[in-house]
């Protein structure tokens, strides 16, 4: 293969859980169930952090938040303390390649092109402009002609609309949730009603589920359009398509509404490459980061490994090759407020602000309802994994901003 | 030779038409489509907040005035509505508002002509989310059923943007015929399977207005959102009467509630003389503008 065309379409919020392929018998999504049935799927795929611009930006510079300052939605990289390289002026400047850029940014560097030609501005409602994306995506991919290998990425907004209907004035019919109490699901099993975070009865919570599962429907069809576009494309077999969301959501699961939390529901994303010259096939041996997205684009074109990243290209495992994986691995939530350290079955969860830690086996409890940070049979995997905490931590680059963050948990 | 006769010839015959770019720009009857995004519409701290139904419309319904004309049966009008975006104070911000401030702005037009009797619809749409200009010119053949599902359909569709300046454009071409619906383009030729009635946002918008209103009647279809995204296992209900307090006074209306796959819950509100005034979808909503005779 040449240096292949790279095709990244993300989402954003889009819990793994929350697809059918993945087992969810409450949404329909036959594009993305075809996605991740055509690809290699990682199913241990998490999020940098979980909200959208610590996440995006560590898909765009490699960097993990405590090494960018961008901890929290609504910051951006400081220059002047922050050395940070751009991946689509890395990959233009050291791979040759042509880079563009359509929909959703949140990226936290200024100015917004950084390497890639913006093809097509965004809407923060993926109800209003979506539509209109993924029909100017498969115009792209139907007609793109260039001498250069090109790198497209393109950020649906969609289920992301489900974040207004927990704000105050809320656009969402809630009062009418006993009209449809047929149509609504269950409660997921760690189900807390947290009137802090929504004065709303059961059925009303359970409106809010179901509302995120149509957002979830209305996004498929636009990733089905920009997908059957990459079929048809005449470089296909030299194109690479990536699938994945910057982070997920939470609707009621321990208390939480929308994203930021250090569980699963937020933290755990999709993640799928087709890659010409590897099988389809599910991958839940390794752990993934949003980190190593950058390092990963950067080994499929053929450029430098992106300075000062810490993640590492998931290139060989998507073909099958036999490399050296981590065998755990460390995320955060906003503002750092957690450390989440995860190694084989277990997850650890420490909340900086009066140390209090969680410890969970995801494999016997995926709903992370069984704290086992007290059972003394138990005792020997937390220590492992507070000493890897606190490794991890202690060997870290931390950026000014960043620091400020943790001083305020101490 | 009219655009009508030229897509019954080709869909008629059963040939996969695929045609070209859009070559020119949309018809110039899409000038007739005007709308000021920097306008807003509020909800005063007085003001009544609508039902659930279309309480997304809070802000424009507290300045609103139904229309005069009529929508007959028979056709022969055209009627324009205004595509209105949600937003709240304190702009969807986690903080604590003293009171209900909720408003509106403009996102775009569409119009929906019904020349005649026929099921014979044109959609014209002019809409603007972001910088970019979406145009939509369709020409749309429908079955004489309850919810006016698609037969076939022309469509041009335009989105230019200044900075980028780019335009994407793109004719397509459907027909739904032996159980799927078939979309050609220029460059290829899309076939979607159908098990019930497809039918269009804009020609429901039409039809529903005589569907039953009686408890317990509902209809299963399937939706072709903006003859783009396929809405699967959509079912459409007669919901309640109720009372709308416009700016032109009490309005009696009737809703209807359709649910269903890829879709938030859409309300069409129906007045006494049959006109749809409003339709609410999650965020997005229609209010009906004005009514012309059709040309």
């Amino acid at each position: 293969m040449n240096k292949p065309n790279i095709i990244f379409i993300h989402v954003d919020q889009l819990k793994q859980s929350a697809i059918g392929a993945q087992g969810c018998d409450r949404v329909q999504t036959p594009w993305i169930d075809q996605i991740m049935n055509a690809g290699v799927r990682f199913e241990q795929s998490y999020a940098a952090c979980p909200v959208c611009i610590p996440a995006r930006t560590a898909w765009y510079t490699g960097l993990e938040p405590e090494q960018s300052g961008i901890t929290e939605n609504g910051r951006w990289i400081n220059r002047d303390q922050v050395d940070v390289t751009e991946l689509g002026t890395w990959l233009k400047d050291r791979a040759g390649y042509d880079c563009f850029y359509m929909g959703k940014w949140h990226i936290a560097i200024r100015p917004q092109e950084c390497g890639f030609k913006q093809l097509h501005a965004s809407h923060h409602v993926g109800e209003y402009g979506d539509t209109a994306l993924s029909r100017a995506a498969e115009d792209f991919l139907l007609n793109h002609t260039g001498e250069k290998p090109f790198f497209l990425s393109v950020g649906l907004l969609n289920p992301h609309d489900i974040c207004y209907w927990s704000w105050p004035y809320s656009p969402g019919k809630i009062g009418l949730a006993n009209e449809i109490s047929a149509e609504l699901p269950s409660l997921p099993p760690n189900f807390i009603a947290d009137s802090e975070k929504a004065d709303w009865n059961e059925l009303e919570w359970r409106f809010y589920a179901h509302a995120y599962f149509r957002f979830i429907e209305m996004v498929d069809q636009e990733i089905g359009r920009i997908y059957r576009a990459f079929q048809r494309s005449p470089q296909k077999d030299n194109t690479v398509f990536i699938f994945s969301s910057d982070h997920g959501q939470a609707s009621g699961e321990h208390g939480f509404l929308t994203k930021g939390t250090p569980y699963e529901h937020s933290l755990r994303v999709p993640l799928v490459f087709i890659d010409p010259q590897a099988a389809p096939r599910r991958d839940s041996d390794h752990l993934i980061s949003g980190l190593d997205l950058a390092p990963t684009l950067c080994d499929y074109a053929g450029a430098p490994a992106l300075p000062g990243s810490n993640g590492k290209s998931m290139k060989p495992l998507v073909q099958g090759q036999k490399t050296e994986w981590r065998g755990w691995m460390a995320t955060t939530s906003p503002l750092l407020r957690h450390r989440i350290i995860l190694k084989g079955d277990y997850k650890l969860i420490y909340t900086r602000k009066g140390g209090r830690v969680e410890l969970f086996n995801l494999a016997d409890d995926p709903y992370e309802m069984n704290d086992l940070s007290r059972n003394p049979e138990s005792k020997a995997v937390l220590d492992e994994l507070l000493a890897l905490r606190e490794e991890y931590d202690v060997g870290r680059n931390i950026s000014p901003v960043a620091q400020a963050d943790l001083d305020r948990w101490k | 030779m009219k655009r009508r006769e030229f897509i019954a010839k080709n869909l008629g015959a059963g040939l996969a038409v695929s045609t070209g770019a859009i070559c020119g720009g949309l018809p110039a009857s899409a000038a007739d489509l005007n709308y000021d995004s920097k306008k807003k519409w509020s909800l005063s701290v007085q003001g009544t907040v609508p039902p659930d139904e279309v309480r997304l419309l809070a802000g424009y319904i507290g300045a609103y005035h139904v229309p005069d004309g009529a929508m007959p049966k028979s056709g022969g009008w055209k009627v324009v509505y205004d595509m209105l975006k949600f937003d709240a104070q304190p702009s969807y911000k986690k903080k604590k508002a003293a009171a209900p401030v909720m408003y509106n702005s403009s996102l775009g037009q569409v119009a929906v002509s019904r020349p005649g009797r026929d099921p014979e619809y044109h959609i014209q749409m002019v809409y603007s989310p972001t910088a970019a200009v979406e145009e939509v010119d369709v020409q749309l053949y429908c079955n004489t059923d309850d919810v006016a599902s698609i037969r076939n359909y022309e469509m041009t569709w335009r989105c230019s943007s200044r900075d980028p300046d780019i335009t994407y454009s793109r004719k397509e071409i459907g027909r739904v015929g032996s159980g799927e619906l078939m979309v050609s383009a220029q460059a290829y030729t899309d076939r979607f399977r159908i098990q019930k009635s497809l039918t269009s946002l804009w020609t429901l918008m039409d039809a529903v207005r005589f569907l039953p209103t009686q408890a317990g009647w509902k209809k299963n279809f399937d939706m072709y959102m903006d003859l783009s995204c396929m809405r699967r296992n959509q079912i459409l209900q007669y919901s309640k009467e109720s009372v709308i307090q416009t700016a032109g006074g009490e309005v009696p209306v009737s809703f209807y509630r359709q649910i269903g796959e890829g879709i938030e819950p859409i309300h069409y509100t129906v007045d006494a003389q049959k006109r749809v005034l409003f339709v609410t979808q999650g965020q997005l909503g229609w209010a009906l503008n004005r009514i012309e005779v059709a040309s």
